[in-house]
């Protein structure tokens, strides 16, 4: 291969400028440039494949870098580079001699001609453009040495050109290549480029002309009411989803010929549409299923040339514009089509309509450097009509390995139907899921093109149910049919072996097994029996475990009624369980019978178990949405799984001792006792610690050397803070379960575990319904600690089906309702068959039993492990943005002198807001500002907290989860309060620095003063502004500050800041 | 009369059915690029301009054809 370098022009400014005022969308690019740090996602490539019999001399180097000149000398857009000050414009530069032409001519054997092709392609874009100093475009040629194929490629800023421009260009070159225009006819270029030159400064004109007329105010006036109602399209949501990226994408691909695409045709005259309608109708049928809403907004190139010579340019005349498509499920196909048809139209109608007026309306946040308006686009491609016979015989638009958008969709029509591509942004949507997003496109789009009243919703399928099915691999295989006759095996394998350790003293498992037989006997001799709902009102590791075992020997199952709760609560317990009779002192009020343990053992003679493999376990309430509580009952089957696997999983063997620290209502109490029976280890009280005492569970932990601890997620924190304060290394300790709510961990919590290699983090997840379902494990030396840590994989025989809002399994990266199925299901809640229907469903998923929606989101990532995104009933939500208050958290308790903290949302609407509430250390003064600029460097602006108040301690609800409402309602009377306190006076500028920046902001938005707190987004800023001052700033101080730094909080104090900080 | 005959043929270059005034333009195969082309066609004055929210609103070829002749007269060019 050889290639001829022709160097970058020299550039000279000899002679008499053309200073061209751009477009308000060019602006745009402008500003995107300043922006992003891949600045070459605006590279624009087109390559003309020729015909070397149609041209009128050989194609070789020479001929290629006259015909390429020719052409950049009659495009005077080419030629445009760009400045912001004094004003923001264009000037042409001369056109280039042959010499100074940015071309490489790469002369290849013809064996070698379509992979240098390919190769060149991908190549040639990957270089950002100086629009300061140009030239914005570059050009290259393939030629096959035989003569017998050529190509010529350009490639250039899109500021300079769109895809209407590829008709004039290649019509141009057509002219070249056959000889209709000389390309040495200097005078007949000369004279073409300064027509085509008075043709741009017309156009130009006339686009601002458009923009500026009163009647386009008003339209994008009514327009930016209509997209604040959208909701920002999030696809795979995630809680660490990335804010910024570096815009390397990739594409994947499918076509759409033969019969199909005569349907695809025959559909378009079904459905009275265009294909661009069509594409547009499935494609936000695919956005809204992926993204889990109800509304999309789809940015679209508009055609906007205005003046009649325009379409002889090369020049960026698009509007992108952003099209609204409702998306309800339950609408057919073709209802569907027309209202996109309607929306296209409405775009259409208001494309004068400029881009950037409809941003600075709508003041999306920018915390991000992504489009602020959508974050899916679709090009039609179509623009060029291939094989007209001339010289240039096809003409493609090869990507450069870039990704402008989340996601991107181009239809490109070719010889046998449509080409469609999804080009994606690698660092948000990973290679899995981009797969699922194009099956999900293609499956529609075969639907609709087939059957117009089809419902939307059908025109997905379910994903496959393999990952549902799909489980830690994890051995769990219980030893026996029932709870009971596994203890007494293991009873009497290890007689002699302490099976319960409290302060009373211990029980060995002889001990053990003969005092739940004759409790068993008492409980057979005062008529209960299989299916009964036995009450215990006990006190004490002695008392609660020779109870479980006697209630389950009897094939009945045990309700655990605690002492803390309302009598009335506990009455109703009772009544709605069935519960015969119960064991402990009897409660006042409660109308059951109640036998004291001391006179429950019944006579020497042990009665025969009953247990069996389907009766129940246990009764837990968990509270309703309706105020009334609802009785769980769990089977053995369900729980001999979990036993089985905790075997395994967690190391289990005659060695374990476990902690009892969970009450007994919670069903996290039989993870801590049965299966540690089961595997022949010790229950070890708490006791005499108060669970809300850490440093004293702490100090048991370590007395006891137990080797699992089973925490409240939220109790984890205090816990390795209280081990890093009090020096307290626990070398027996292998495993710290959590679960109960989402877990977050910090460097804190990290440091315990790698001070402590030898003891796992297990993360459990699993509603009362099902019990514990799904695990995720952390070590010390993992490389990475999410944050925000995913609730993981599912346990054998336990099926996770996410489900999406159309009603079919959830693609890969689609977050839906979890719903949990195969073993792990409880029996339902008792004597309440109603609501028993409504929360646990027939599985038409694939398994023969029921499932049981848990109402709680989570999204399956590529590597098949879920993660915990709220609850989809109570997603807070703050202007739109989805919020997670963890991540906020997550933030607060990192900074120095911070205990724990508390994110609360309060007020509606418009006035809803972030409040945060800390719990500084014990010594320690709260430093608000100080964590108002941690919390403002690490979070985009919507996260911010509006308010933060200090706390003595976190109030906790009554089944020990932070409370979340309590500290709403104090956050609101606080805000009272300030409000009704006098206001502070305003604020004047802290020094020169800022005096000065308020000054420089005043003048260029033309308002009297600023503050340096508010945004300036306030007073009418936007972020041509915002660039264009620090470009004054960067003149004036000497300093880049880098826009997507100042747009985390924009005000003049920020931007002092960000200068003192370059300058320091 | 000549003019519209000639907006008939130059509007058949780039319908992909047969039509009259009262086919909507989606039907005779006309997409919003085509129905631009045919403006850039009609009006022979470079200046003339293309009010494109006007085209928005064109739905049938009779339609089509008021626009196109509007256009070619406003530009002081010729439909023919």
């Amino acid at each position: 291969m050889t290639a001829v370098d022709i160097p970058a022009a020299d550039l000279r400014d000899g002679e008499p400028e053309t200073v061209l005022a751009i477009t308000e969308s060019q602006r745009g690019l402008l500003v995107v440039d300043s922006m992003v740090s891949a600045r070459q996602i605006y590279n624009q490539t087109m390559r003309f494949d020729l015909d070397p019999a149609r041209c009128a001399v050989p194609l070789d180097a020479a001929c290629v870098t006259r015909v390429l000149t020719a052409l950049v000398a009659v495009q005077p857009a080419l030629r445009q580079v760009f400045t912001l000050r004094p004003q923001v414009s264009a000037r042409l530069l001369p056109v280039p001699g042959a010499a100074e032409l940015p071309l490489r001519v790469h002369t290849v054997p013809g064996a070698d001609y379509d992979g240098v092709l390919a190769q060149v392609g991908a190549e040639i874009g990957r270089a950002p453009f100086d629009l300061a100093t140009g030239p914005v475009f570059r050009c290259a040629a393939v030629l096959a040495e035989d003569g017998r194929a050529a190509s010529i490629l350009l490639c250039a800023h899109h500021i300079v050109g769109d895809g209407l421009s590829m008709v004039p260009i290649m019509r141009d070159l057509a002219t070249l290549l056959d000889g209709t225009l000389d390309p040495a006819d200097t005078d007949a270029l000369l004279a073409l480029d300064a027509s085509r030159t008075k043709g741009l400064v017309k156009e130009l004109a006339a686009q601002h002309r458009a923009a500026g007329a009163e009647a386009t105010a008003q339209k994008a006036d009514a327009w930016a009411e209509r997209l604040r109602m959208v909701p920002p399209l999030v696809l795979y949501p995630r809680p660490n989803r990335p804010q910024q990226t570096d815009f390397r994408g990739d594409r994947v691909s499918f076509t759409v010929d033969g019969a199909l695409a005569e349907r695809f045709t025959a559909a378009c005259k079904r459905a009275g549409v265009s294909p661009f309608v069509l594409l547009t109708g499935v494609y936000s049928a695919v956005l809204a299923r992926h993204g889990g809403v109800d509304k999309v907004l789809i940015g679209s190139p508009f055609a906007a040339r205005r003046t009649i010579a325009s379409f002889d340019l090369c020049g960026f005349f698009v509007n992108t514009l952003p099209i609204t498509a409702e998306v309800d499920w339950a609408r057919t196909v073709d209802e569907h089509l027309a209202a996109v048809r309607g929306e296209i139209d409405f775009c259409r109608a208001s494309v004068d309509v400029p881009f950037t007026q409809l941003v600075s309306r709508v003041q999306p946040e920018r915390t991000n450097d992504r489009n602020p308006l959508f974050s899916a686009m679709l090009a039609m491609q179509n623009t060029a009509d291939n094989a007209d016979g001339g010289p240039v015989a096809e003409v493609h638009e090869p990507a450069n390995g870039t990704a402008k958008f989340d996601l991107w969709l181009g239809a490109t029509p070719t010889r046998h139907g449509w080409l469609l591509e999804l080009e994606y942004d690698r660092a948000l949507i990973p290679a899995r899921v981009a797969h699922d997003l194009l099956v999900s496109l293609r499956t529609a789009l075969r639907r609709a093109i087939t059957d117009g009243d089809l419902r939307l919703a059908d025109l997905f399928d379910h994903a496959s149910a393999a990952p549902s099915l799909r489980h830690d691999g994890r051995p769990a295989t219980p030893a026996a049919p029932t709870i009971t006759e596994w203890f007494e095996q293991t009873a009497e394998r290890h007689p002699d072996r302490i099976a319960v350790s409290d302060p009373d003293g211990e029980l060995t498992y002889r001990e053990l097994a003969e005092q739940a037989g004759r409790l068993a006997t008492g409980l057979a001799e005062r008529g209960i029996g299989p299916g009964d709902v036995v009450g215990m009102r006990l006190d004490g590791l002695h008392d609660v475990v020779p109870t479980i075992l006697a209630v389950l020997r009897r094939g009945a199952a045990y309700l655990p009624l605690e002492t803390g709760l309302p009598v009335e609560r506990l009455a109703g317990m009772v009544a709605r369980a069935g519960c015969r009779l119960a064991v402990g002192e009897p409660i006042e009020g409660v109308p059951v019978p109640a036998v004291p343990l001391a006179d429950l053992s019944g006579d020497a003679r042990i009665a025969p178990s009953q247990a069996r493999p389907d009766a129940g376990v246990y009764v837990l309430f968990t509270s309703g949405s309706t105020g009334r509580p609802k009785g769980v009952l769990m089977g053995q089957r369900s729980l001999l799984n979990l036993a089985a696997w905790q075997q395994g999983a967690l190391d289990m063997s005659t060695d374990t001792r476990f902690l009892q620290f969970a009450p007994a209502g919670f069903d996290v109490s039989f993870q801590e006792i049965v299966p540690v029976l089961l595997g022949g280890g010790t229950v070890v009280s708490r006791r005499p610690a108060d669970r809300r005492d850490m440093p004293a569970v702490l100090r048991r932990v370590a007395d006891t050397a137990v080797t699992h601890v089973f925490l409240p997620a939220a109790a984890l924190r205090s816990f390795v803070q209280c081990a890093a304060r009090q020096r307290v290394h626990l070398p027996a300790l292998r495993y710290l379960c959590v679960s109960g709510e989402q877990l977050l961990t910090d460097d804190e919590i990290r440091a315990f575990f790698v001070e402590h290699p030898q003891c796992e983090l297990v993360n459990l997840y699993g509603p009362t319904e099902a019990q514990a379902v799904t695990t995720h494990r952390l070590h010390g030396d993992d490389p990475v600690w999410p944050t925000h840590v995913p609730i993981g994989t599912a346990m054998p025989g336990v099926a996770t089906y996410v489900v999406d809002q159309t009603g079919h399994l959830a693609p890969y990266g689609v977050a839906g309702d979890l719903f949990i199925g195969g073993i792990a299901p409880a029996e339902g809640y008792i004597n309440d068959p109603e609501r028993t229907a409504a929360a646990f469903l027939p599985d038409h998923f694939g398994g023969n039993g029921v499932m049981y929606r848990t109402g709680d989101q989570v999204v399956r990532d590529e590597h098949d492990v879920l993660t915990y995104l709220g609850r989809g009933d109570t997603q807070v939500k703050i202007r739109g943005h989805r919020v997670e208050l963890g991540e906020l958290e997550a933030v607060a308790n990192a900074v120095p002198g911070v205990r724990a903290s508390v994110a609360v949302v309060r007020g509606d609407a418009q006035t809803r807001e972030l409040v945060l509430f800390v719990v500084a250390e014990p010594d320690a003064e709260l430093d608000t500002d100080g964590l108002r600029a941690v919390c403002a460097r690490r979070l985009p602006p919507h996260m911010l907290p509006a308010r933060i108040f200090d706390l003595d301690a976190v109030p906790l609800s009554a089944t020990g989860k932070t409370d979340r409402k309590a500290l709403t309602a104090l956050a609101d009377q606080l805000v009272a309060e300030q409000l009704t306190a006098p206001a502070p006076a305003a604020a004047a500028p802290a020094d020169d620095l800022t005096a000065e920046l308020c000054a420089l902001w005043a003048k260029v938005l033309s308002v009297p003063v600023v503050d340096p707190d508010t945004p300036v987004m306030q007073y009418g800023g936007h972020s041509l502004v915002i660039v264009q001052v620090l470009g004054e700033v960067q003149q004036r101080y000497q300093v880049t500050v880098q826009v997507i730094d100042f747009l985390r909080a924009p005000t003049v104090a920020t931007l002092a800041a960000l200068i003192r900080e370059a300058t320091r | 009369m000549t003019a519209q005959l000639d907006l008939d043929s130059r509007i058949a270059r780039y319908a992909t059915a047969a039509f009259d005034d009262d086919t909507s333009v989606m039907d005779a195969g006309l997409e919003s690029l085509s129905l631009l082309r045919l403006a850039v066609e009609v009006a022979a004055d470079d200046d003339a301009e293309i009010d494109a929210t006007r085209m928005a609103g064109v739905r049938t070829i009779g339609e089509l054809k008021q626009w196109l002749g509007d256009l070619a007269v406003h530009a002081g060019g010729d439909a023919a």
